[in-house]
């Protein structure tokens, strides 16, 4: 016969051994699925959202010398062959939106990297952002996804 | 055959029959009755015009292309010559791209090429030695010439616009940016990206496609982004680059008004608006036409060419080398990883600063290019697990490289680099800012075989490497 209090601590050492097997086991689960996501921030266009903003932190050094904005547009899903165009604009903290330039995919489902000159507008405080704009007329309903990495600025080559 | 240089030297010259392609120097150095036919030619080459309406020349210059482009189509398809062939060169509706440089420092060259050709033939078949291909300014005349549009005209063919009006990648604002930069690297992806890229999309059907020399306006629209090019170099004085990797870079895929194969380096490409053909100049964005090419002096020509084989000073000046690799195999079917002495911390200037002009490259050299091209090699940093499933998302992607018409079915000797260099200066800075490089940690290299299909031609293939290093080094351009 079990006394009470040893039955007690049975159970009580059952339930920690439950508690150490589930916390352990999923701490476990935890390192050996990987590390966390490499969570790259990689912006993604499509017709509901077609426009990415990039912030001009501190960490962009002299961005008034920055020559070109480099956008690398990584992947594109476009199976309509929709003729596509960006335009690249910058605001100035507080400012009006000033239009920096434009480029295009050709053919419209070939990524690639390209440049647009700043004209010394860059400013730090401001946002930079890129506007899909389809040049013909879509309805709405095309799969278009563009994928587009962190924006780059380019000194002086 | 028609020949016209050995890579590396840029003074020698073959004369072709009915191409007249020589150094001025040569000429103008030599007395003989031979070379007064030489300056006869180049004083004479062929005029490429500036389409517009109210134009006599143009008109004649139309009127013999419209001839050419029926000529061409009548053609047997086996006929190198044929619209369909031509085309072909460049790429196809479906299948995109075929030798045609996108995306590339040879975006200029290459096209100039395929142009230079495409005239030759048109001369060829319509018997006028004096055709030059007309180009389309969209930036002074954003229609296209009614003879592009009118029905039933040989010129014709179904686009979605013939009109780039009102797009702003052909407004003075950007061209006058654009024609502004004097790096030829940055000038040439502006023209590219922006107003090249934007008119096939505008124009659209055969156009949009891989297969848009099948449509006659390709040829005006490519001979505007040749003049652009002609114009920035030689109007405005800007320098091509002299790096001899660019200028010994050839092409054997080119055939010649009889439909002989030719061979022809990049480097004499930059020649040919001086000794081949001249432009009638006109304005792009601010920048009239300032230079009046078609009447040059033999004296203006010498400058100026002396000047183009000059080229900008550029310096890729190695200043540090680390080896990852010596004498070693990539395998397509297993990745390579290699992990080096090398610590963030040798490189801490250099991620810290975006102001930085130093790079840190990788340079990958092969001791033979493989015999298949239908793959592509991705580079990454510090990911041991990197495979062919890996997205070029993934932080630690550097980038990636391709080996472009190297096998061997007919097309001929190809004179290709072994070494190729990834810039992974971005990556590696993206790394430290996420967290994950620590600065004594050794960094490790990866090589990734990914098939452009779904899977490698020969998957056992072995690729061997001769060296693969870390470089650090500033890319200084000292031009205008």
């Amino acid at each position: 016969m079990i006394s009470i209090g040893r039955a007690r601590q049975s159970v009580s050492r059952i339930i920690w051994l439950v508690m150490l097997v589930y916390y352990g086991g999923t701490a476990v689960a935890i390192g050996n699925s990987g590390y966390a996501p490499n969570a790259v921030e990689v912006h993604v266009l499509d017709l509901s959202q077609v426009t990415l903003q990039q912030f001009l932190g501190p960490e962009i050094l002299a961005p008034e010398k920055k020559k070109f904005v480099q956008i690398e547009v990584s992947r594109v899903t476009n199976p309509e062959r929709v003729a596509l165009s960006f335009n690249v604009h910058f605001r100035p903290a507080g400012g009006k939106e000033l239009f920096l330039g434009s480029f295009s995919l050709y053919p419209p489902d070939n990524p690639g990297t390209f440049i647009v000159a700043t004209r010394g507008m860059l400013k730090t405080g401001g946002t930079v952002s890129v506007t899909l704009a389809p040049v013909q007329n879509v309805s709405g309903n095309e799969k278009i996804k563009i994928w587009i990495k962190p924006l780059t600025f380019l000194a002086e080559q | 055959m028609a020949s016209f240089d050995q890579p590396g030297n840029m003074n020698r010259r073959v004369f072709v029959r009915g191409i007249g392609f020589v150094s001025l120097g040569l000429v103008s150095a030599s007395l003989l009755g031979g070379c007064e036919t030489l300056i006869k030619q180049i004083k004479h080459r062929p005029i490429r015009r500036w389409l517009r309406s109210g134009s006599s020349k143009v008109d004649d210059a139309l009127a013999i292309y419209k001839d050419a482009v029926a000529k061409m189509q009548a053609l047997p398809s086996s006929d190198p010559r044929s619209w369909a062939a031509q085309a072909a060169l460049h790429g196809t509706v479906s299948g995109g791209f075929n030798f045609c440089q996108h995306g590339t420092s040879h975006f200029f060259s290459w096209h100039r090429a395929y142009l230079f050709y495409f005239e030759k033939i048109c001369q060829e078949l319509t018997g006028e030695k004096s055709f030059g291909l007309p180009y389309w300014n969209w930036n002074q005349t954003p229609a296209m010439h009614p003879a592009f549009t009118s029905a039933g005209s040989p010129l014709s063919h179904p686009r979605n616009n013939t009109s780039v009006a009102g797009n702003t990648a052909f407004n003075d604002t950007t061209l006058t940016t654009i024609f502004s930069d004097h790096n030829f690297f940055t000038f040439s992806s502006q023209l590219e990206g922006t107003p090249h890229n934007t008119a096939h999309v505008i124009v659209g059907q055969d156009m949009v496609t891989g297969g848009s020399p099948l449509d006659p306006i390709f040829w005006a629209h490519h001979c505007m982004v040749d003049y652009g090019w002609a114009k920035w170099n030689i109007e405005l004085g800007n320098d091509n680059t002299n790096d001899s990797t660019w200028i010994d870079t050839s092409w054997n895929h080119f055939v010649d008004g009889q439909g002989n194969p030719t061979t022809i380096t990049a480097g004499v490409t930059t020649l040919m608006p001086l000794l081949s053909y001249r432009y009638e100049s006109s304005a792009v964005g601010n920048f009239g036409a300032a230079l009046d090419m078609t009447a040059l002096s033999a004296q203006d020509l010498e400058k100026i060419e002396a000047r183009i084989k000059k080229g900008a000073e550029i310096r890729f000046e190695i200043k540090k080398r680390i080896s990852i690799a010596k004498g070693t195999a990539l395998s397509l079917a297993r990745p390579f990883s290699s992990k080096t002495r090398v610590a963030p911390a040798d490189f801490s200037a250099l991620l810290e600063s975006d102001a930085h002009k130093e790079r840190i490259l990788v340079s990958i050299n092969y001791a033979q290019l493989p015999t298949d091209n239908d793959f592509f090699v991705r580079v990454f940093i510090n990911l041991p697990d990197a495979n062919a499933q890996t997205s070029t998302d993934d932080v630690h992607y550097g980038g990636s490289f391709a080996f472009f018409g190297t096998s061997t079915d007919g097309h001929g000797e190809h004179h290709h680099k072994t070494d190729f260099l990834v810039d992974v200066t971005s990556s590696l800075q993206r790394l430290k800012r996420n967290g994950h490089l620590r600065a004594n940690d050794a960094l490790s290299v990866q090589l990734v075989a990914v098939p452009v299909t779904q899977r490698f031609i020969r998957p056992n293939m072995q690729l061997m490497l001769k060296d693969i290093d870390f470089l650090i080094s500033p890319v200084e351009v000292r031009s205008r």
